[in-house]
């Protein structure tokens, strides 16, 4: 399924959170059908932005209508030591089949 | 085996007390089983870190699964996780449930355990229909007890009300006792209860760098 025909998932982004982190993240997010099974998978793509002190990865997690959380996954690591002020992830996150996905939260996180 | 969340227990007044909201939410397919966990939180200290482990009936732990260190010093109001079951997780839940549950017992330095056992005496009297009464969360309060004949380090257990219900085992005793010198009582919070023991969360935390107190 191509993403001109996936729907778009709402985004809440915590802009506090990035600000503290040097960062401001662009967030498109769309519910798939997922090639392999029968459940709808969120994809996240993040543009990272800025300039940043410590190695961040970046957490996202889905919810359904009812704002119940259904989903969470992370990737990154960005360091700063290798990132020039912009750079892209993406972040897939299965459904548990039968939920729909109507909101994604995605914030980064300061590498342990 | 198909699990429910009632087989996930979380305790909302420990929780309360580290600060602390859990989200959580449990799904299952054919290929996987899953609990998803938010912990949100304004002001965290210390460290301290988020247990997940299967109990029996009884509330005696079976099988630890996952441990999530929290730093306050680095926590952003946020985070969340994923914990997988195994089979031999959703095995052990045919018959026990999962506890979900802060404790201070950070384990990155030599430190003792916040697990402090209370089982002097308890059926001592009329201190069992006090303890039939004590959930998981509640506080209790420590004390010294300078006058006992037995121990002169021995600490005295009440519950809220005041009511006498048992006394810290003498190595707990001995180390609390210099900081009750200070202070005369601190509170701490029930993790754990069982037929012949109670178990707390430590009112104060050690470790090789720093003493941290978290009794009120």
């Amino acid at each position: 399924m191509s993403l001109n025909n996936a729907k778009k998932i709402k985004i809440e982004r915590l802009e506090a959170i990035e600000k503290k982190h040097g960062v401001e993240l662009n967030v498109n997010a769309y519910e798939i059908k997922s090639e392999y099974h029968n459940y709808d998978e969120a994809r996240i793509l993040i543009e990272v932005i800025g300039d940043i002190v410590n190695p961040l990865h970046f957490m996202a997690s889905i919810y359904n209508e009812q704002g119940e959380l259904i989903g969470v996954g992370s990737r990154g690591d960005i360091r700063p030591d290798t990132f020039d002020g912009i750079d892209h992830i993406e972040i897939e996150i299965a459904a548990p089949p039968g939920k729909k996905i109507d909101k994604v939260r995605v914030y980064p996180q300061r590498v342990r | 085996m198909i699990i429910n969340t009632s087989k996930i227990l979380t305790f909302p007044k420990l929780n309360e007390r580290f600060g602390i909201n859990l989200v959580h939410s449990f799904f299952q397919d054919d290929y996987s089983s899953n609990i998803y966990m938010e912990v949100i939180g304004d002001e965290l200290y210390g460290k301290f870190k988020i247990n997940i482990d299967i109990y029996d009936e009884n509330g005696t732990l079976i099988m630890p699964i996952k441990s999530i260190p929290i730093d306050g010093s680095t926590f952003d109001g946020i985070t969340a996780n994923r914990i997988r079951l195994n089979n031999r997780h959703l095995d052990a839940l045919e018959k026990c449930h999962i506890r979900i549950y802060p404790t201070n017992s950070y384990l990155d330095d030599k430190h003792f355990t916040s697990m402090t056992l209370i089982h002097v005496g308890l059926n001592y009297g009329d201190r069992r229909n006090y303890i039939d009464k004590l959930n998981i969360g509640d506080f209790v309060t420590l004390t010294l007890d300078k006058y006992n004949e037995f121990d002169k380090f021995a600490v005295k257990v009440s519950d809220s009300n005041g009511n006498h219900i048992g006394y810290l085992n003498s190595d707990c005793a001995f180390v609390y006792n210099q900081f009750l010198q200070d202070d005369g009582e601190k509170k701490a919070c029930i993790l754990k209860i069982n037929k012949s023991s109670i178990y707390l969360e430590s009112p104060v935390f050690f470790s090789s760098k720093n003493i941290f107190l978290f009794g009120e």
